[in-house]
C-alpha cells in the first residue's frame, strides 16, 4: 500500500517521465560536472534556466523531502522539511554542493561544536563533537560524505588511542567531502591515523624482512579497486578456474600487493610528545604535524603494477618528500578500469539501494560509470548526477533501506529539535549498537558493503531500542534532556493524541504512520491533554516501531 | 634502518593491526531479569545425548606457527631463522607428548598453560595440524572477508556470492530445525552469524543473557513495554526492511524472558572464567546447556588475531620467568576460557555431548616482517576439545623447510613463504558431522548439501580425532 502512495506522489512531482530515459538522467537540474553546480554562474542559473520540470518549482511531497534529508543528511528537521516541501529539493540540493557554502561550514564554527561539559571521557569528546556537527550543520551532505569517507577508509582509534589523529582525519574528510578522489587517496595514504591502523607506519622497504603488506592490500581491496573485477554495470566478472568452475576474477594479484607495499614504504606517523602516565593515553589536545617520509626506508627498486613498471630510482633523483612515490601508486590505481565501477557501486549502495540487481539498477550504475569516466573521476559530478536522477527518487528507493544506528540517533534528535547534550555516545549508542564514530570494528567498517542487515539482529535491536528509550527519557538529575517535550507541545499547540501523532509522524518519519501502529500509540496516549511524559512515551514507541527503522 | 615506533617504546604494543576483529559484543551488563517473570513460553528441552557444537572463531587469522611450534631440531632451527624478531624461547614452550599417531613432536605457545595441562590430564584436546582450504582453487586465500566466508560456509568461493550464502553449521541447523520457524537450534554469540545461518534457518543472536531485554527507563515502564510488544507483534502490516525489523524484534521479545528464566537458577561451580572476552560468553553458553535449551550449535568469536605488527609486544624471557607478549596473552585467554568452560560443563555433568572447535580464517606467513609481525598466510592448526575427543596431535605438521614459495618471494627475499596444507578443512567439518552429529557420510557430499563444494577434495580423510 505504501508503494502505491509513493508512486502516485512521485508521478505528480516529477511530471514528464521522458527525462528518465536520458543518460545521466538529469531532471530539472542543470549539469555542471566540474563543480556539480547547476548551469549558470552561481546557482541562480537553476531558477533562470526554466529547467526544473517538476522538481525545481513545484511543491515537493513530504516523502521526497524526507528522502533527501535522510539519505543526503542526517534526517529532517521541522524547518528543513517545510522548506523542501515548499520549494522542492533542488534549491537545498544546490546549496549542498555550493563550494563557497561548504567552505563556510568549515571555517565558521557553530559554538555548539565547541568543547563543553559532556558525558564523554577524554578523547572520545572529538567523536561526540562530530556527532554534534552531524546534527546541526547546515552542510548536511558535507557531513554525510565526511562520514562516508570515514566508513570507506575505515580506521579505528581503539588501536593507538591517538585521538588527535582521528580529529585530523575527520577534518581531512570534511575538507574533501566532495573530492577530488585523487587527493583523498593520496591524503589517506599519508594520514597519521591510517598509518597506525594499517601498519604502514615505519614500514621499512630496505630491511632484511619483507615490508608489511597490510595497507597495500587494503588500499586495493577496500579503498580503490575492490576485490573483484567488475563490469561497467557493476557485476562481478567470473572466470573459469582449472577445474572449469566459475570463480570471481580477482582485481589484483598477490604480486601487486607486494609491489604496492614496497612502493609505499618509508612513511612514519607523527605522534604527540606528551602522554598522561595515569591513563597511558596521549594528550588528546596536543596538535601534531603531518606524517614524515624517510627516503632511506623507501624501496627504490623497480616495481610492476598492473603491467606498468615504476622505474627504479635509487640515485639522487628520488623525491625526498615521498609525494611523488605516493602519487605514482595512486595514479596507477585510478587508471585501473575497476576504479569507476567500484566507486560508483559504493556510492549507490550507500545512498540509493544496497542491492543493485535489476536491469534498471544496473543501468544506473552504467550511467554513473560514464559520468565518472567522462569527468575524470569527479566525485561531485557523480553524486550530482546520482541525486538529480529520477531513479534516485523512484518508489523502490524511498524508505526501503536499513537505517544505521547513527542515522537512527541523529534522525531522532533532529526530528525532535533535540540536543546532543546528555547523549552518551560512547557508552550507550556506540557500545550497544556497535556503531561508534571513530571505531569501526573491522576493515569492513560497521558492516560489510551491501550488508546493512547485519546491523540488525536479535542482540543489536535490544541495544537500539534501549537507546531510543534513553533518548526519549528525561534522565533524572539532568536538566538538559535530549529533547524538550514540554516545549514542543507548547510551541506546536499539541493538545490531543491525534495532534501529537501528526507532529511525530511528520517530523520523525516524514511519512504517515502505518495505521495499526498509529492506533496503538493513540491508545497509549488516551484522551485529554497530552502530557510531556506521554509525549516522550509516544516518541519512544514510534522510534522503536518498524516505521522508523527504514531510511 | 628500522626506527623504533612509539608503540614499541611505550611497550603498549599493537595487536589489533588491520583489525578484521569481530565486534566484541560483550556488554557484561548487569541487568537482572524481571522479578517474578515466569517461564511461560517453553521452547522445549534438548533431549539427553543430543550433540552440541561450539565453534570458536579467532578473527583475523591466528598465527599458527607461534601457536603450535615444531620441536624437531632442524625444524626449530628453521623456525628461529624465519622469525628473528618474533621467535619464542625454546625453554618456555609447552611440550606435548605425541598422543595418537607418530608425528613430529610439537609444543604449545607458553600462554596456553591450561589447555596444555588439560591435554595431558584428561586427554580431551586434539590438535590438527596444517589446516586450510586447497591452495589452487580457493578464492580469496589471503583476504579476510573471503577467507572468513570460506571458513564459515565450508565452500571455496570466497565472498563473490551470487545467491544468499549459508554456513556449514547453518545447513546442519536446517536439518536439525526441520522447518520449525520458532527453532533456536543455532545461536550466534558473535562468532560469525553466517556460520550458523542455513538456507532457511535464521540464527538467534545474543551478546549476553543478562542484557537480552530492552531497557525502558521511561514513564510507566510496564505500560510502555506492553505497547512496545504489541507493535512488534503486528503481523502482515509491513514489508521489506520494516518487516524484517519487526520479525527480529518479535523473536527477541518471545525469547528474552524465557532464556533468562531457564538459566537464572544456574549454580556457578567454576570460577576460573576470565572476566571479559570469551569468559562471560562461554559462561552464558554453559548456562544455556545446563538449562537444556534446545540449542545445538553455538558460534563464538574473539578478535585481535590480525597481528601485522608488534605481534608479541611485551614478551620478555627473563631467568626468573617468561613475560607473555600480546599474542601469547590472546592464546592464554583462549586457553583459560576453554578450559574453564570444559571444567564447568564437567562439573554440571553435561560435558559428554559438547564438542568445541577452534578455527581461524587463515594462518600467517612463516616468516615475520620488519614490524615484528606476520602477514596473511595459509595453513594453521585447528583445535578440538570435548569429552568425546580423543586427545592427541593429529595430521602431519607442515615442514618449515618446505614452504609454499612463489616466484616473487624467491626473487626478492631469501626467507619467505607460506605454510603448506596437510589437512583440508572440509574433512574436519565432515568428521564432526559424521561422528558427532551422526550424519550418514553419503549425505554430506554429492547428493546431500552439507558440504556441497567438493573441488580439489583429495581422498584422504582426517585422522580419527573424535
Amino acid at each position: 500500500m505504501m508503494r502505491t502512495v509513493v508512486a502516485t506522489v512521485l508521478a505528480g512531482v516529477l511530471g514528464a517521465t521522458s527525462a528518465a530515459a536520458r543518460p545521466g538522467g538529469v531532471v530539472g537540474f542543470g549539469n555542471d560536472p566540474v563543480a556539480g553546480r547547476p548551469a549558470g554562474q552561481n546557482g541562480a542559473g537553476l531558477k533562470q534556466s526554466g529547467a526544473g520540470a517538476g522538481l525545481a518549482t513545484a511543491a515537493s511531497s513530504l516523502l521526497i523531502a524526507g528522502h533527501f534529508l535522510r539519505r543526503l543528511g542526517f534526517g529532517p528537521t521541522p524547518q528543513e522539511l517545510a522548506v523542501l516541501q515548499q520549494q522542492g529539493p533542488a534549491p537545498w540540493l544546490t546549496q549542498q554542493f555550493d563550494p563557497e557554502r561548504l567552505h563556510q561550514c568549515i571555517a565558521q564554527l557553530d559554538p555548539r561544536y565547541a568543547p563543553g561539559p559532556g558525558p564523554q571521557s577524554v578523547g572520545y569528546e572529538y567523536a561526540y563533537r562530530w556527532l554534534t556537527r552531524m546534527v546541526y550543520s547546515p552542510c548536511q551532505l558535507q557531513e554525510k560524505m565526511a562520514l562516508f569517507w570515514h566508513e570507506h577508509f575505515a580506521s579505528s582509534v581503539n588501536k593507538t588511542f591517538v585521538f588527535i589523529h582521528f580529529r585530523d582525519q575527520e577534518s581531512f574528510f570534511r575538507a574533501h567531502a566532495l573530492g577530488p578522489l585523487r587527493e583523498l587517496l593520496v591524503g589517506i595514504t599519508k594520514d597519521n591515523a591510517m598509518l597506525g591502523w594499517l601498519d604502514n607506519d615505519g614500514n621499512d622497504g630496505n630491511a632484511e624482512t619483507p615490508p608489511n603488506e597490510n595497507y597495500a592490500r587494503e588500499l586495493m581491496q577496500l579503498f580503490a579497486l575492490g576485490p573483484y573485477e567488475l563490469t561497467e554495470r557493476g557485476d562481478i566478472v567470473f572466470i573459469k578456474d582449472q577445474a572449469g568452475t566459475q570463480v570471481p576474477k580477482p582485481a589484483y594479484s598477490e604480486d601487486e600487493v607486494k609491489a604496492l607495499a614496497r612502493q609505499l614504504t618509508g612513511w612514519s606517523a607523527t605522534y604527540p610528545t606528551h602522554y598522561d602516565p595515569n591513563t597511558g593515553l596521549y594528550n588528546p589536545t596536543e596538535e601534531v604535524g603531518p606524517a614524515t617520509f624517510d627516503l632511506s626506508a623507501w624501496d627504490c627498486r623497480a616495481k610492476t603494477l598492473f603491467g606498468t613498471t615504476i622505474a627504479e630510482n635509487c640515485g639522487n633523483g628520488a623525491d625526498s618528500t615521498g609525494e611523488t612515490q605516493v602519487q605514482q601508486a595512486i595514479n596507477l590505481l585510478l587508471a585501473h578500469p575497476n576504479a569507476a565501477p567500484f566507486f560508483v557501486t559504493e556510492f549507490l549502495k550507500k545512498f540509493y539501494k544496497e542491492n543493485l540487481s535489476s536491469p534498471e539498477e544496473k543501468q544506473f550504475v552504467y550511467d554513473l560509470v560514464q559520468v565518472f569516466r567522462n569527468s575524470g573521476g569527479n566525485v561531485a559530478a557523480v553524486l550530482w548526477a546520482a541525486f538529480t536522477d529520477p531513479r534516485f527518487v523512484s518508489p523502490s528507493a524511498v524508505r526501503t533501506m536499513y537505517k544505521t544506528p547513527l542515522e537512527q540517533l541523529t534522525n531522532m534528535i533532529r526530528g525532535l529539535s533535540g540536543s546532543t547534550q546528555g547523549v552518551d555516545l560512547h557508552d550507550i549508542w556506540g557500545y550497544e549498537t556497535a556503531y561508534r564514530i571513530y571505531e569501526p570494528p573491522s576493515v569492513f567498517s560497521f558492516y560489510r558493503p551491501g550488508r546493512k542487515n547485519a546491523l540488525v539482529n536479535t542482540a543489536l535491536v535490544v541495544g537500539r531500542d534501549s537507546a531510543a528509550a534513553d533518548v526519549a527519557s528525561n534522565p533524572p538529575g539532568n536538566d538538559v534532556s535530549s529533547f524538550d517535550a514540554a516545549g514542543l507541545i507548547a510551541r506546536n499547540h499539541i493538545q490531543t493524541a491525534d495532534q501529537a501523532l501528526d507532529f511525530l509522524s511528520q517530523n520523525l518519519l516524514a511519512a504517515p504512520l502505518t495505521p495499526a501502529v498509529r492506533q496503538l500509540v493513540k491508545n497509549y496516549l488516551g484522551g485529554g491533554q497530552v502530557t510531556a511524559e506521554q509525549f516522550r512515551g509516544a516518541a519512544f514507541l514510534i522510534m522503536a516501531s518498524p516505521d522508523f527503522q527504514v531510511n | 634502518m628500522k626506527t623504533m615506533t612509539r608503540r614499541q617504546f611505550l611497550g603498549r604494543g599493537a595487536l589489533w593491526a588491520c583489525g578484521a576483529g569481530v565486534i566484541n559484543q560483550l556488554l557484561g551488563g548487569s541487568f537482572l531479569s524481571q522479578a517474578g517473570a515466569d517461564c511461560l513460553q517453553d521452547p522445549g528441552h534438548l533431549s539427553p545425548g543430543s550433540p552440541i557444537l561450539v565453534t570458536v572463531n579467532l578473527f583475523g587469522g591466528n598465527d599458527g606457527v607461534n601457536t603450535v611450534i615444531p620441536l624437531a631440531a632442524k625444524e626449530f632451527a628453521q623456525y628461529e631463522a624465519l622469525r628473528p624478531n618474533l621467535k619464542l624461547p625454546r625453554r618456555r614452550l609447552l611440550e606435548l607428548d605425541e598422543g595418537a599417531g607418530h608425528l613430529p613432536r610439537v609444543a604449545l605457545n607458553p600462554g596456553m598453560v591450561d589447555l596444555a595441562r588439560l591435554f595431558h590430564t584428561d586427554r580431551v584436546v586434539a590438535i590438527l595440524n596444517g589446516v586450510s582450504p586447497p591452495a589452487r582453487v580457493t578464492s580469496g586465500l589471503f583476504d579476510h572477508e573471503a577467507s572468513q566466508a570460506n571458513l564459515q560456509t565450508g565452500l571455496l568461493s570466497g565472498s563473490g556470492f551470487t545467491a544468499p550464502p549459508s554456513g556449514w553449521v547453518g545447513r546442519l541447523n536446517d536439518r536439525l530445525a526441520q522447518g520449525d520457524e520458532t527453532s533456536i537450534v543455532g545461536t550466534d554469540f558473535g562468532g560469525g552469524t553466517l556460520m550458523v545461518t542455513g538456507n532457511s534457518y535464521r540464527p538467534l543472536s545474543l551478546s549476553s543473557l543478562a542484557s537480552f531485554q530492552v531497557r525502558i527507563n521511561l514513564g510507566d515502564e510496564e505500560v510502555l513495554r506492553d505497547y512496545y510488544r504489541q507493535i512488534q507483534r503486528l503481523a502482515g502490516q509491513f514489508e521489506g526492511v520494516a518487516e524484517s525489523n519487526r520479525r527480529i524484534r518479535a523473536r527477541m521479545i518471545d525469547l528474552a524472558d524465557e532464556l533468562r528464566c531457564r538459566t537464572d537458577a544456574y549454580p556457578q561451580l567454576v570460577d576460573t572464567y576470565p572476566a571479559d572476552g570469551l569468559g562471560p560468553v562461554l559462561l552464558d553458553i554453559a548456562k544455556l546447556i545446563w538449562g537444556r535449551l534446545p540449542i545445538q550449535t553455538y558460534a563464538v568469536g574473539l578478535g585481535g588475531f590480525d597481528t601485522h605488527a608488534n605481534q608479541n609486544a611485551g614478551a620478555e624471557d627473563q631467568d626468573s620467568g617468561y613475560v607473555l607478549g600480546e599474542h601469547d596473552r590472546l592464546l592464554a585467554h583462549v586457553s583459560q576460557s576453554l578450559t574453564a568452560f570444559y571444567r564447568d560443563l564437567q562439573a554440571h555433568g553435561v560435558a559428554r555431548d559438547v564438542v568445541i572447535l577452534v578455527v581461524s580464517e587463515f594462518g600467517r606467513r612463516a616468516n615475520s616482517n620488519n614490524d615484528a609481525g606476520t602477514d596473511h598466510g595459509f595453513a594453521a592448526p585447528v583445535f578440538a576439545l570435548g569429552e568425546k575427543v580423543k586427545g592427541g596431535v593429529y595430521q602431519p605438521y607442515p615442514s618449515l623447510q618446505d614452504l609454499w614459495l612463489d616466484d616473487y618471494d624467491t626473487e626478492h627475499f631469501s626467507e619467505s613463504g607460506n605454510v603448506k596444507q596437510t589437512t583440508d578443512f572440509r574433512r574436519i567439518y565432515e568428521h564432526i558431522l559424521v561422528h558427532h552429529f551422526r550424519v550418514p557420510r553419503p549425505e554430506i557430499y554429492g547428493g546431500g548439501n552439507l558440504l556441497p563444494d567438493e573441488r580439489a577434495l583429495g581422498p584422504q580423510l582426517v585422522q580419527d580425532f573424535l
